[in-house]
């Protein structure tokens, strides 16, 4: 009896990922050779602004992947980082409610728009572009009756958001993080071993941990001195957690059997219903998340036009990291470097001084050619 | 062990089931037949709980309890498990994650990869002992053949400790070889008290496997028949008239014309290993009201040849062709249509229909342009050829306007290959006509490729289906790993004959406990060691 033996390809989404990664590197090689941003790119200083500036959108992009994952697409969460940021500032100034209670107030707010959208795309079938839409216009009404339409401004107990981390909490915090990184990594190689598997082999090992190194000493180089910013610090955890979350639970399975073939995963025994419930609330949650970061940098919320066109830089950055719209394809990693990319652009665009117009029409190419580069490296499937 | 007591379904406007008893012992192999359309897979999916209890009438009952399902996950639970038709495989997980889908081992949520890994070890290698090595665990499942895909799904459900397990059309897309492996894979754990429900088109499958046989007809169960009835009366209960043998050769072949397709040194390069071809220099005709067909294991070139002639081919091709004796370049399907060239796709669902169309748009799909004028399709006279061309197939709808999703699988591809007859095209390639279709649909099929190649039509098969390619083809091209391994004229066209070349053996003409079909006394598929 003859049996064809499985064709073992490499790794798509790892290879989109290196490719992503190494066109970041090139970017800031670029930026960091051109005269005009010679002086001003590579220094601790604008490193530390970009991942800042980057950080809000990086936190609603975690999300948004799984929800792109499983098929879907949220584009109400500019409009509820503006209400969620007015609930926060609502609680606290109004009621006179403690700072860490009035952003529990605003993140359980997300978790409710959240399971609202799953409810109505999970339960009801409605599709997630006209649920979202529908959320588009009504978050941002919400923000603005229940501002009154005026901006809020926020006390200072909420810029501590906004601050840096002592510079000893931050080496703390990077070299847990790397101990953690490493332990994970030694015990994959143990259990594999322990169970009889194709070994890990010393060089794959080698190679994780050093890559697990490379990039700890890469972030105490830039905040090693002055401390990592708050944001940077939240989106970073949010980021390992949603590689965690998507590469390491059941839950993180499920979503990508769900996107993969819906009807498959439901014969498969998976609660289709609740698990787009649960991405749906994460988003929820982490768009929270970011509307209190937002109100923290800019020290307020203007209801009108917080976080607007958040949405659609969320699903760019999504995009240009590799996650297919089509569902079942994508990684939180390709999402990091894919926002990566995109505040880098913005970031050496503004260095080079062009004209911001300019730079729509840029992004907006950038945007094409990524999605090119990633039909292309699938190779033509029809 | 389990029960069914008084089935019955109601559909909007159609009754699907009716009183249907039935009831399964622990390690018998019970086979389900019938028509499309007459219910099996209703029953089914009663049964799996893909239809929750109070959503049908009747009974299911598990050691004598009565159970009532509220999802596929409860049905699961008491020990039922399906194999669907459509392989509820992810594509993009790999073949452990699939594996392992929806049973993974956590810890606070939190998948434990590497006992992830070793539990789909151990259930493949469940399923095929030491060859499971050859499986890597780490390819995506669309790497697999299909074959292998279905393997692992019989792999989760044993590991699911189902007592009874739903095959349904299992063998459709396996090859002969395959097919073997999975046989012996029931007589296996069938000896070790698993039930099986067979459902299948292929009667001598049944035959051979099946203790009891039960038939079904319009939403009823009309007998279950006991090992050894004759092929041919369980035929005539599932249709309700005798329907002679559908796989009697025809008489001698239509009148022979001039060569229609010809092609030269045809090389097509593998998808993704470079160096490596999956057609190598294949040379053949096909003549004016001639049946060829192209037979071979599974990944031989049968269906990378009909996609590189129809400008498929998503890598290099090489190679002349001509069409009616002119050279033809093809590079896109619109090239191959305008040569006068219609492919019958062997993904029917995938890639012949618009699943959510009507009929009557699905027939006119591929003549919009003879149907419209300056853009503008002109519906009353598509609806009119769409009226004559449902006749003329015969084809049973509840009207033009039904989605063709609705259809039964016969139907269905009678719309494929009827949408291809408003262009009257001179070659028709045909990949597995008849997959999942049952027999009255499949003698209709026949029927149909004969009246084509009556008229003038040179026809190119490619199938999988033994009996088929024995029963239509004038002639037969054997390819092996790509290349023409023997041509065989009708005369010497015999099932063992396509075996040893498809083989590279000479294959012994021992048949297993199988024996032989009982209506045509062929050896049976899968039956030749």
């Amino acid at each position: 009896m003859k049996l064809e033996p499985a064709v073992r390809p490499p790794k798509k989404t790892d290879r989109n990922a290196w490719v992503m990664a190494a066109v970041l590197a090139a970017m800031w090689a670029v930026l960091a050779i051109l005269p005009s941003t010679r002086a001003v790119f590579l220094t601790e200083g604008n490193i530390a602004t970009l991942l800042t500036q980057s950080a809000v959108l990086l936190v609603i992009a975690v999300g948004m992947t799984m929800v792109i994952v499983i098929r879907g697409i949220d584009l109400s969460v500019g409009a509820g980082v503006a209400l969620t940021g007015v609930i926060a500032a609502l609680a606290q100034q109004k009621l006179g409610l403690p700072t860490p209670v009035a952003i529990g107030a605003a993140i359980g707010a997300g978790a409710a728009i959240g399971a609202w959208h799953g409810f109505w795309v999970g339960w009801l079938g409605v599709p997630a572009f006209v649920v979202t839409l529908a959320g588009f216009k009504a978050f941002r009404g919400g923000a603005l009756v229940l501002s009154d339409a005026k901006g809020l401004s926020l006390d200072d107990r909420f810029s501590v958001l906004a601050s840096h981390v002592p510079v000893a909490a931050t080496w703390i915090a990077v070299v847990v993080a790397l101990a953690a990184g490493i332990a994970i990594t030694l015990r994959d190689a143990q259990r594999r071993k322990a169970l009889a598997l194709e070994p890990l082999g010393g060089k794959v090992v080698g190679f994780r941990i050093a890559g697990q190194v490379l990039l700890a000493g890469l972030l105490l180089a830039v905040f090693g001195r002055r401390g990592v910013p708050v944001p940077v610090l939240v989106a970073a955890a949010v980021a390992l957690w949603g590689v965690f979350v998507t590469k390491r639970t059941r839950f993180g399975r499920h979503v990508y059997a769900i996107g993969g073939n819906p009807e498959a995963a439901r014969l498969s025994g998976i609660d289709v219903r609740r698990t787009t419930m649960g991405v749906y609330v994460i988003l929820g949650v982490l768009t929270a998340i970011a509307g209190v970061l937002l109100a923290a940098r800019v020290n307020g919320v203007t209801p009108g036009n917080q976080g607007q066109l958040l949405e659609l830089d969320a699903v760019t950055a999504v995009v240009i990291g590799g996650t297919s719209l089509a569902g079942g394809r994508g990684s939180v990693v390709g999402t990091v470097l894919g926002t990566l990319v995109f505040a880098t652009l913005a970031n050496g665009m503004n260095h080079l001084r062009i004209d911001s117009n300019w730079q729509l029409i840029c992004t907006g190419l950038i945007l094409l050619v990524a999605v090119l580069i990633d039909v292309l490296s699938k190779g033509r499937r029809s | 062990m389990i029960e069914l007591r008084g089935i019955g379904k109601q559909f909007p406007g159609v009754r699907a089931l009716h009183d249907v008893s039935l009831a399964i012992e622990r390690g018998e192999v019970l086979g389900l037949v019938g028509e499309n359309g007459a219910g099996k897979s209703t029953l089914i999916k009663i049964l799996a709980g893909v239809y929750p209890d109070g959503s049908f009438t009747g009974e299911v009952r598990v050691d004598g309890k009565v159970q009532a399902f509220r999802s596929t996950r409860d049905a699961r639970a008491a020990g039922i498990a399906v194999v669907h038709q459509e392989l509820a495989l992810i594509p993009e997980m790999t073949v452990a994650e699939n594996l392992v889908l929806g049973r993974e081992p956590t810890r606070f949520g939190i998948v434990d990869r590497a006992r992830a890994e070793a539990m789909a070890r151990d259930m493949l290698r469940a399923v095929l002992g030491a060859d499971a090595r050859l499986v890597d665990l780490h390819a995506p499942a669309s790497h697999l053949g299909v074959g292998l895909q279905q393997i692992l799904e019989i792999a989760r459900a044993l590991a699911d400790d189902a007592r009874v397990i739903i095959l349904d059309e299992p063998t459709a897309a396996l090859t002969t070889s395959e097919s073997e492996r999975l046989f012996a894979l029931i007589r296996e754990r069938q000896a070790a008290g698993t039930a099986f429900v067979y459902i299948s088109h292929r009667l001598e499958e049944i035959a051979a496997l099946c203790d009891r046989v039960a038939v079904m007809r319009d939403g009823e169960l009309v007998g279950i028949e006991q090992r050894g009835t004759p092929s041919d009366a369980i035929v005539a209960m599932m249709t309700g008239k005798e329907l002679g043998d559908v796989h009697a050769r025809k008489e001698s072949g239509a009148q022979l014309g001039t060569a229609m397709l010809e092609v030269t040194g045809l090389c097509v390069a593998h998808p993704s290993l470079p160096g490596r071809r999956v057609v190598e220099d294949l040379s053949f005709s096909v003549r004016a009201g001639e049946v060829v067909a192209l037979a071979g294991a599974m990944g031989s070139g049968r269906t990378a040849t009909l996609s590189a002639l129809f400008g498929l081919a998503t890598s290099a091709v090489t190679g002349a062709i001509k069409i009616g004796g002119q050279p033809a370049k093809i590079r896109t399907p619109a090239h191959a249509i305008a040569a006068g060239m219609a492919l019958v796709p062997e993904d029917r669902k995938g890639c012949g229909l618009v699943l959510g169309a009507s009929v009557a748009e699905n027939l006119a799909l591929a003549s919009l342009d003879t149907l419209s004028t300056l853009g503008v399709v002109d519906a009353a006279r598509a609806e009119q050829r769409a009226l004559a061309r449902s006749r003329d197939l015969d084809l049973k709808a509840p009207g033009l306007g039904a989605e063709v999703a609705t259809l039964s699988g016969g139907n269905q591809q009678k719309i494929v290959i009827g949408k291809w007859l408003e262009r009257s095209p001179r070659v028709l390639l045909l990949d597995e006509p008849t997959r999942g279709v049952d027999v009255g649909a499949k003698a209709e099929i026949y029927r149909l490729i004969e009246e084509l190649t009556a008229r003038g039509h040179a026809v190119l098969i490619a199938s999988s289906d033994l009996p088929e390619v024995v029963r239509l083809a004038d002639r037969v091209l054997v390819l092996r790993e790509g290349r023409l391994a023997g041509a065989l004229a009708r005369s010497e066209v015999t099932q063992l004959a396509i075996m040893s070349l498809a083989m590279g053996t000479a294959v012994s003409g021992r048949c297993t406990e199988m024996g032989s079909d009982p209506i045509t006394g062929h050896a049976l598929q899968g039956a030749v060691s």
